[in-house]
């Protein structure tokens, strides 16, 4: 026990040593990128955990081929990892890219990088959700609000225009998927006095917690007819616990996003619709807005890249085809 | 002079990681650059320094990142209520010293292993923060309190930088030449023979533990500064971090070992793995297979050598 402080203890310093710093070294050099003059351009997710950012990740690396620049990605591992968020914008601005496209996961905290990188004159374009500063070239990103507002109709239509509903939240003080909550909240209170929101969640961004969450919502809602899932993870949990209390059908789920497993639950009925937002447009314009902006020319301030209404019926038109399954590995897959 | 050899072992790695990185990245050794990692290290090196004490006197506390959050919404929130910046920031501190102080107390008054106590204590401060603040993290914080996370002192070193380096000073010679210091590593050498020697278990164990939670209160300030709000998510894992960094500056779990120096390298191997893997593009999911290949790296070294000595 009082072996490290001790000092009479015996070490054999030829073959212990040096594995720690090798090993690093070694490592280091073997990954290390080669460096050349082309034009760099990072992208910030706010996790890597969703297939939403893939999408956005395919949608950038597209632009990147598309404009002839480099496109470099790192973001923390989930969404409420704020200070690892702040310093992968610190290491990119250190490293002098040409321009940050950001998805900031608090709409404060991440003001002040913002605020270096634009002092420094690397442009930042903001992406999916909103930050309170003015320094950004331009701000790409859905409608969120008019999404809240698309889910509540389309949960009034098929409820009948009554019932109770509930929602599971994604997590306080993310503004996109607050502004997608408060878009269903508001219309449902404005527009169908009949419908009851009589439980509201957070689901912490993560699939078990909103499994878990749901499951306590309808335990305590026994006659629950519809829940709104305002992201990937949320709707899933939300399908999980449903379907795992047999209640499929009976209670209507209207989620946000897609990934191949919503889309599974969407055929099998699980799940009634998805609002579907472009991640690949995101990524895409996110990192052209930036292109535009170092060849001197003004991208627009304000880019809403949408969202689709995907329901069983609509689901193998070609359009919407795309919208879901974009091909991926085409531009993911040498990475 | 071999025992020297083995404390140089977490320093000769940091050295080659710092010159390797220096080659392979023409951005590394910037003063921007160099004071970012500072910065970035500083909250959980601050932490650290407490958890060194901690765990040299045998204990452990896991509660620390719920408690980095519960002190930074406390303080933030009395901010939003008018309360000046700096008695605010106070109150913080001490809301993290209770909590360590109830750590404390329940391992000694009700006997529970430490490990299990502060288990407890991790997900009752994360409850309470969720609680008290609705789960919404709190914005209306005055600006001058920024300085603390994001000031700098002539023109390159970070505010928390300095006061790592105070802290740092400080425990050191706490450890060395206090009486807390000889008490901390003899109650984790064997708690039995301390008992035995006269040493009060209780009342050192208590301040040892308040002494971490002080600290934590402390770094959950300087990180709302650094987020410009009180986020009751904040520190999420951060226990694991800090004790990661004391157990590669080579803190032993077993308790009686341990330095501030030590840990300090620890907590910095980290975050120059962080930043160097960031300005070389490797991916982040390779960032967290070396830092979990260093930490089992760094205790395997240890305990080959401890075996070869029986």
């Amino acid at each position: 026990m009082m072996s490290s402080q001790g000092s009479q203890l015996k070490f054999n310093r030829k073959s212990r040593a040096k594995p720690l710093g090798s090993v690093l070294v070694i490592l280091l050099l073997a990954i290390s990128c080669e460096r050349s003059k082309e034009k760099v351009i990072a992208v910030v997710p706010k996790g890597q955990a969703h297939i939403f950012w893939q999408m956005v990740h395919a949608g950038a690396l597209a632009a990147g081929a598309q404009f002839r620049v480099k496109v470099l990605w790192n973001g923390p591992a989930s969404e409420i990892e704020i200070s690892k968020q702040i310093n992968i914008v610190e290491d990119f601005i250190n490293r002098r890219v040409n321009g940050i496209v950001l998805a900031p996961s608090d709409e404060k905290a991440l003001v002040p990088v913002i605020e270096s990188a634009a002092r420094r004159g690397i442009p930042v374009t903001i992406f999916d959700s909103g930050a309170q500063t003015e320094s950004y070239v331009s701000f790409v990103a859905t409608d969120n609000y008019g999404g809240g507002v698309k889910a509540a109709h389309r949960m009034a239509e098929m409820l009948g225009k009554k019932g109770n509903v509930a929602i599971v939240g994604v997590m306080p003080g993310s503004s996109s998927t607050t502004q997608r909550e408060n878009g269903f909240k508001e219309t449902i209170a404005k527009e169908y006095p009949q419908i009851k929101i009589a439980a509201f969640q957070y689901g912490m961004s993560d699939r078990a917690k909103s499994l878990s969450v749901t499951e306590d919502i309808l335990t305590a809602n026994p006659g629950l007819k519809g829940i709104f899932g305002p992201n990937e993870s949320s709707s899933i949990g939300a399908a999980q616990a449903v379907k795992g209390r047999g209640l499929s059908g009976k209670v209507k789920i209207v989620g946000f996003d897609s990934s191949p497993s919503l889309i599974g639950d969407l055929r099998e009925g699980i799940i009634d619709s998805l609002i579907v937002q472009n991640p690949f447009a995101m990524g895409f314009e996110g990192v052209r807005t930036l292109c535009e902006k170092l060849e001197g020319k003004t991208p627009r301030r304000r880019v809403d890249t949408g969202v689709t209404l995907v329901t069983k019926e609509n689901l193998s038109e070609p359009q919407i085809q795309q919208l879901i399954s974009p091909t991926l590995e085409r531009y993911l897959g040498r990475q | 002079m071999r025992d020297l050899f083995k404390k140089l072992l977490p320093f000769l790695s940091f050295v080659a990681l710092f010159v390797s990185l220096s080659i392979l990245s023409p951005y590394f050794l910037t003063v921007d650059n160099l004071s970012s990692v500072a910065r970035q290290t500083a909250v959980i090196n601050i932490i650290a320094i407490g958890m060194t004490l901690v765990i040299i006197s045998g204990g452990i506390d896991l509660s620390v990142g719920s408690v980095l959050a519960f002190s930074g919404v406390c303080g933030t929130l009395l901010m939003e209520r008018g309360m000046g910046v700096v008695s605010s920031t106070l109150l913080g501190i001490f809301s993290g010293l209770a909590w360590g102080l109830g750590n404390g107390l329940i391992v000694t008054q009700f006997r529970v292993p430490p490990f299990i106590a502060t288990l407890g204590c991790m997900g009752m401060a994360r409850g309470l923060t969720l609680l008290i603040t609705d789960g919404i993290p709190v914005t209306a914080i005055p600006k001058n309190f920024g300085r603390l996370g994001d000031g700098i002192f002539f023109g390159m070193i970070p505010v928390p930088v300095v006061i790592l380096l105070g802290i740092g000073v400080m425990m050191s010679y706490v450890l060395r030449y206090t009486r807390l210091g000889r008490y901390a590593y003899a109650i984790g050498g064997n708690a039995q023979a301390a008992y035995l020697s006269g040493i009060n278990l209780t009342s050192w164990t208590l301040i040892i533990y308040s002494i971490l939670g002080a600290l934590t209160g402390l770094a959950g300030m300087i990180e709302a500064s650094r987020l410009v709000t009180g986020q009751p998510t904040a520190g999420d894992g951060y226990e694991l971090r800090v004790i990661a960094a004391v157990v590669i500056g080579g803190g032993s779990l077993n308790g009686g070992a341990g330095t501030v120096l030590g840990t300090t390298v620890g907590a910095f191997i980290m975050s120059l793995l962080n930043n160097g893997c960031n300005l070389l593009g490797i991916s982040p999911f390779i960032q967290q297979i070396l830092i979990g290949g260093i930490i089992v790296l760094a205790v395997a070294v240890d305990e080959l050598r401890r075996r070869r000595l029986e």
